[in-house]
């Protein structure tokens, strides 16, 4: 099966959707029933080329955005044809219009619709007409989870089938400290970026959706009785990072709240292992991911009610209605104070993590080109 | 995880096969996939020498086209590795590395974790299942250390190792296998073709079953489920006397809820014929596992159009995807609920047939044998 994967939408610092394109297209490249074609922004065959050592790579794309956007809708499909590719996959919500063979497209998260608030305006206005537009066109979706799956059906109610392929987590790098030599390394690399524990971790691009200012302010409550404890919040500044700024310096507990920036894919694993909780209070996700990278790590794990993080936890994570700050800081002095609690989630993450792997969402992509080609099943 | 590429096997290359489950007291679902393959590797004219330390199992089947008699046993390849059988000769494959085997191959496959000496020929293990490590509650001390010692040697020794799912594989890759190393074949599941009605109503007569029942198919063991299982039957039961539950399997070992109570058939061990009716009668297949490596039962279930409801744990959300219900395997309520639900509602059990049956297409034996190949394959280009 020739698939053609348009990974030109993924960032030089890839988070969320980023990180699932790069594996998925890392676990497709393994398998013996798919031949990738990736259609690469010019300047980053080098990169993709290891992701998916035995797919070709075509580098074609524009760097800039907007430019990005019309070269899909305007050239691509014309590539397309002429490599011969039986299935489209449009990883981040776009897809050529006008390219008439079989389409599959993934859609992260309805927040476009439904919290446009969360999002810059030009991009709220492009993206709805584009998701409306792919939805209409695709031959298959793909939602990254049933949450979105269902918002999907609500908004959308699209008249072709709607595949569920999770997102995973490579256990390899995503797991629990099983002896002293990665314990001594994490404290290492810790001391590296100038943490020590205890500490809470964030990890996520700041911008509104994350709720950060809430995240803030509960640590700021449950710091007066912990003294030793700081907040290190991973990820770039999005667009309303102001605000977390903001927050940050109303708290007046700047000393004890790490911003780390964008942290590369090592230092993650060490902040979820080391961390006393994970808290990730986000009003709204497709997916996310940091979520079951903490569950795999073995993190107690704060997050928030009726989110995808919600269902994949389960019992595994102490939940929390995103918006009341007080009870976040509630369930983040629980874990602190509670030792049977902790250590009960620490057992339980892994476990629950175990069952998303890239390999089982590959599977599922499998399905879905399938279905869109009308091939077996 | 690494699926080989397209590459094929040598030609003439000689597999020798560890079918020793075959002969064990309850071979289980790693027997039927051991018969399985060892009849598709050689359907495909792979030559492959199978052994054991017995006489030759009757479940090596009937072999390619050539075979006369479908129900023969093959025992032309099959090699008996005399004494010592059982568990003796594992203990001395696993802690001595032998005695070696008696046998010239090109490849060793130990479909479990009983894992012979492979002499100079590279090692294939398939690994079903890390229960031993996640549910150790539930092994004896004894099954626990085979176990751990036969994952030693496939890490230590196996060129490949083949997991029956993506669950397994991440749990492996978890365990520190590199993940090239590590192939995934799903099982299979053949076409079971159209059976009468009034056929499946004398095998339901003959075993004292009655409809509506729920059924559930496996050894009878701690990490099955079975205590989710029995309790969720009590609570529909409460309500629904006419529903009675069906549990098909060998008793294993450990401490299991009470079965011997209203509305529970225990019908053990059952040939396959009788197996194949009671799926198809069924209003569903009620499968709480703790833990699975794959899940046949569930495949078994959807192939007959028999909906699922399951775990959502392990690799069973991985089998059944999104044609089963998947229940929390320690919350007989939510069991019972859902099990009420398919029964109130005919339109609801008919999307569950269906989207079964669709789903069930997906996973052949012949793709199975495919991603052996596959995994040989890369194998014998690892060591050569």
């Amino acid at each position: 099966m020739r698939v053609l994967v348009d990974v030109s939408a993924v960032p030089e610092q890839p988070v969320g959707a980023g990180v699932y394109i790069i594996n998925l297209v890392g676990a497709l490249d393994a398998r013996a029933e798919v031949e990738l074609e990736l259609l690469a922004r010019a300047g980053d065959r080098g990169r993709w080329r290891q992701v998916a050592p035995h797919s070709r790579v075509h580098a074609r794309v524009p760097e800039a955005r907007p430019l990005r956007l019309a070269w899909e809708q305007a050239l691509a499909p014309r590539l397309a044809r002429s490599l011969g590719v039986e299935v489209w996959h449009g990883p981040h919500y776009t897809l050529p219009l006008r390219y008439e063979g079989p389409k599959v497209v993934t859609i992260h998260d309805m927040t476009f619709f439904e919290h446009p608030e969360f999002h810059e305006r030009a991009k709220v206005t492009f993206f709805q007409r584009m998701i409306r537009e792919a939805a209409r066109r695709a031959s298959v979706l793909v939602a990254v989870s049933d949450d979105t799956a269902r918002r999907v059906e609500r908004i959308l109610a699209p008249s072709v089938p709607v595949v569920v392929a999770p997102h995973g987590v490579d256990r390899s790098r995503y797991r629990p400290a099983a002896d002293e030599a990665t314990v001594e390394a994490d404290m290492a690399a810790l001391e590296a970026v100038g943490v020590r524990p205890p500490f809470l971790a964030f990890v996520g691009t700041l911008e509104p959706r994350k709720n950060i200012p809430g995240l803030v302010a509960a640590f700021s409550r449950v710091s007066r009785k912990h003294k030793d404890l700081h907040l290190v919040i991973a990820g770039r500044e999005g667009w309303g990072a102001r605000e977390v700024n903001a927050a940050i310096a109303r708290s007046g507990l700047a000393d004890r709240i790490h911003l780390l920036g964008y942290a590369e894919a090592d230092l993650l694993p060490v902040l979820y292992r080391r961390a006393a909780a994970v808290v990730y209070p986000s009003h709204a996700e497709g997916f996310g991911l940091p979520a079951l990278e903490a569950l795999a790590c073995g993190a107690p794990l704060v997050t928030s009610t009726g989110t995808p993080m919600a269902e994949v936890a389960g019992d595994a994570a102490v939940l929390v209605s995103p918006g009341d700050d007080t009870a976040l800081a509630d369930a983040v002095e629980w874990v602190l104070t509670d030792e049977g609690l902790a250590a009960g989630l620490r057992e339980a993450g892994p476990r629950v993590a175990g069952r998303y792997s890239w390999g089982v969402c590959a599977r599922a992509h499998i399905e879905a080109y399938q279905l869109a080609i009308g091939g077996p099943g | 995880m690494n699926q080989g590429n397209d590459h094929a096997v040598p030609a003439g290359t000689r597999v020798g096969l560890h079918v020793g489950q075959l002969l064990q007291r309850i071979p289980g679902g790693i027997g039927r996939y051991v018969g399985i393959l060892h009849d598709g590797l050689r359907r495909r004219g792979v030559d492959v020498i199978s052994f054991a330390a017995g006489a030759a199992p009757a479940g090596l089947g009937a072999v390619g086209p050539s075979a006369s008699s479908p129900s023969a046993p093959d025992t032309e390849g099959y090699v008996d590795l005399g004494w010592p059988r059982g568990g003796l000769r594992y203990e001395l494959w696993h802690r001595l590395r032998r005695p070696a085997l008696p046998i010239e191959v090109d490849l060793v496959h130990a479909p479990s974790l009983a894992v012979p000496p492979p002499g100079g020929a590279p090692l294939v293990v398939t690994v079903h299942d890390l229960a031993f490590l996640r549910l150790p509650q539930y092994f004896t001390i004894r099954g626990l250390r085979f176990h751990e010692r036969g994952l030693e040697l496939a890490r230590s020794e196996a060129a490949v190792v083949v997991a029956p799912s993506e669950f397994v594989a991440g749990e492996l890759v978890a365990e520190g296998f590199e993940a090239a190393r590590v192939h995934v074949a799903h099982h299979g599941i053949d076409d079971p073709g159209k059976r009468s009605a009034t056929e499946v109503d004398a095998v339901l007569r003959r075993l004292g079953v009655e409809r509506p029942f729920m059924l559930f198919v496996g050894t009878l063991e701690p990490r099955k489920g079975l205590d989710t299982l029995v309790e969720g039957h009590r609570i529909l039961h409460r309500a629904r006397h006419e529903v009675s539950l069906a549990l098909v399997g060998a008793r294993g070992w450990g401490r299991l809820p009470r079965l011997d109570r209203p509305g529970v058939v225990q019908l053990g061990n059952v040939p396959d014929d009788d197996l194949d009716a009671l799926y198809r009668a069924a209003t569903a297949l009620a499968y709480p596992s703790e833990y699975e490596g794959f899940g046949l039962p569930a495949l078994e279930a959807m192939v007959r159009g028999c909906p699922v409801v399951t775990s959502s744990a392990t690799s069973l959300p991985e089998v059944v995807g999104s044609a089963g219900r998947l229940v929390d395997p320690s919350d007989p309520e939510q069991l019972a609920t859902v099990l009420t639900e398919i029964l109130d509602d005919a339109d609801l059990r008919a999307i569950l047939a269906k989207a079964g049956r669709a789903r069930a297409r997906n996973f052949t034996w012949d793709a199975s044998v495919n991603a052996h190949l596959a995994a040989y394959a890369a194998a014998v280009a690892r060591v050569s």
